[in-house]
């Protein structure tokens, strides 16, 4: 499948979206997985985007992660980015109390609003746990909220690069589970508007975090 | 100590005097003109009704809820007293500095939970919109970056930087800055109606201009041209440099100003071949970024992600001269029509 001479091959596309509150670290978290470096970023404004290349298991695969504000002010343009996403990854700081209340106030309000897609995987990641002092939201309270909101769970920091892999690649081993996902993202296959399989993210899996 | 506080949506910006407690070191205005600038403000909660006009579009902003002058600076100085708490006495601690009891401070369960986000310590983002940010003085320089990553305001700190970075009085910035965002403020409003006006002109000028590339921006449902949000949000400066900024801004500016002063069209019409002094040139300077790739997205790019991506990378390879000339060409011949349908 998609194993044409000359273009760069994958076998499967998957549309990821990070999402939370200004300032967790989203653009962090992305730059530290696709470029493995850490740096003061700018705050991002509308959207930006950036691809990796993963090879898991003997599947290429190409994600287009869309990396959007986290700002109340650009949301509307932004909820377009919904459309269309195998997995959603919701952020917060494990040292900012609020950003993880407004994953259920906001964030998940979105998610329903805008996905599309019934059987989108989402991902719960508290970042910066290598501000381990300054830690404000228990690991415990992570846990819960994903196995309330059906989600998978990670802590990870973007800046010691803990676990900013596995985010992804838990994400996108739970894709690679979901049939009528695999078959949208298939390079070779057209895209499958209806989805016939139930949500299959019942269980919340939390995966450790050695934190600093 | 004084600071400039960003408060949306009731309040933007408030010059704050301390008690003393501050450390000295980020002092940066003179007694005296600290007075001024207090008085200046207190002059605006008052009847005064050209100064009140002047900051009409304060009060565009407030939705819900009265924030008086009076609880705006009671908010400021828990702000100020927060980041005091977590800081260092070290002048040298711009690096290493430790903000470390910022949201603890914080109401868990506050019943206004926004009040605490809302506020926004402007040079602060500044240090983090800006990496060609250098201190010009020692007070900057107590600035910590570890402080700049909290609740950014992203956009409005990239419009600040290069006021900011030219203009050393904090109290001329600030007028500069409040004269600026009179403009500017239509592309914060939460409701995007001035954002999507802008991408519509934007995309009205490419439609005139090139069919061709506007067809295949329609088929790949890009013809909003949400992919030059980000340049019309904060006037390119994420993708020229600072240098390059001011250059470009000027030119606008000099634009406006030409226009107010009375030199519109009647006075251009007689010069053939020459652009006439226009309100928005930004845009025909957006549309020119993309026309100038033109190629590139007609022939290599099938879908709005990658039209997207280029836009973004466009920081370095910007000429902004040719920027202006391709933006005054489209001017000359498109002005008329583009004007004539926003009119």
């Amino acid at each position: 499948m998609g194993s044409s001479s000359g273009q760069p091959e994958f076998d499967y596309l998957f549309k990821v979206l990070l999402i939370g509150d200004s300032g967790v670290g989203k653009s962090s978290l992305l730059l530290s997985f696709t470029s493995n470096t850490f740096d003061d970023l700018s705050p991002t404004i509308g959207v930006d985007f950036k691809v990796k290349y993963l090879t898991i298991g003997e599947k290429k695969l190409k994600l287009a992660i869309w990396d959007t504000a986290g700002q109340e002010r650009f949301r509307t343009l932004t909820s377009s980015y919904y459309r269309g996403a195998q997995g959603i990854i919701m952020v917060y700081d494990v040292t900012r109390r609020d950003t993880f209340t407004n994953l259920s106030d906001i964030w998940a309000k979105e998610i329903d609003l805008y996905s599309t897609n019934q059987d989108c995987i989402k991902m719960l990641v508290g970042n910066k746990v290598d501000k381990e002092s300054e830690r404000a939201v228990t690991k415990k309270e992570g846990i819960d909220f994903a196995r309330e909101y059906g989600c998978l769970f990670l802590e990870c920091s973007a800046k010691t690069r803990v676990n900013v892999e596995q985010c992804f690649e838990e994400l996108v081993l739970k894709i690679l589970e979901t049939p009528s996902l695999t078959a949208e993202g298939s390079s070779g296959g057209k895209k499958n508007i209806f989805k016939q399989n139930p949500a299959q993210t019942s269980s919340a899996s939390s995966s450790y975090c050695c934190g600093s | 100590m004084v600071r400039l506080i960003w408060i949306p949506p009731r309040i933007w910006l408030e010059f704050e005097v301390s008690d003393g407690r501050g450390r000295r070191s980020e002092s940066r205005l003179h007694p005296d003109k600290v007075h001024e600038v207090v008085s200046a403000r207190e002059s605006l909660s008052s009847d005064d009704e050209d100064i009140t006009e002047d900051i009409g579009y304060m009060s565009e902003f407030s939705c819900t809820g009265e924030r008086d002058a009076r609880s705006s600076r009671r908010i400021t100085n828990a702000t100020i007293s927060t980041l005091n708490s977590g800081s260092s006495d070290s002048k040298s601690s711009y690096e290493s500095e430790v903000y470390s009891t910022p949201d603890v401070n914080y109401p868990t369960s506050s019943t206004n939970p926004r009040t605490e986000e809302d506020f926004r310590i402007i040079p602060l983002d500044v240090v983090r919109s800006n990496s060609e940010w250098t201190p010009y003085s020692p007070s900057q320089a107590v600035i910590s970056k570890d402080r700049a990553c909290r609740a950014p305001e992203a956009g409005i700190s990239d419009l600040l930087s290069p006021i900011l970075s030219v203009i050393p009085d904090d109290h001329e910035a600030f007028w500069c800055f409040v004269g600026f965002m009179k403009k500017a403020r239509h592309n914060f409003r939460l409701d995007e109606v001035g954002i999507r006006r802008q991408l519509n002109i934007v995309s009205k000028i490419i439609k005139s201009k090139d069919s061709q590339l506007y067809r295949h921006l329609e088929k790949l449902q890009a013809e909003d041209c949400f992919f030059v949000h980000r340049m019309v949000v904060v006037m390119f400066r994420r993708e020229l440099t600072l240098v390059q900024t001011f250059c470009l801004w000027e030119v606008i500016w000099a634009d406006q100003a030409a226009i107010r002063a009375g030199m519109g069209k009647s006075a251009w019409s007689r010069i053939r071949q020459c652009a006439p002094p226009i309100y928005d040139l930004v845009f025909y300077a957006i549309a020119a970024s993309v026309l100038q790739r033109r190629t590139l997205i007609i022939e290599m790019y099938n879908s709005m992600d990658k039209i997207l991506r280029e836009c973004h990378s466009m920081a370095v390879q910007l000429d902004v001269w040719k920027l202006l000339d391709d933006a005054h060409d489209l001017v000359v011949t498109l002005h008329t029509k583009i004007e004539h349908s926003f009119s």
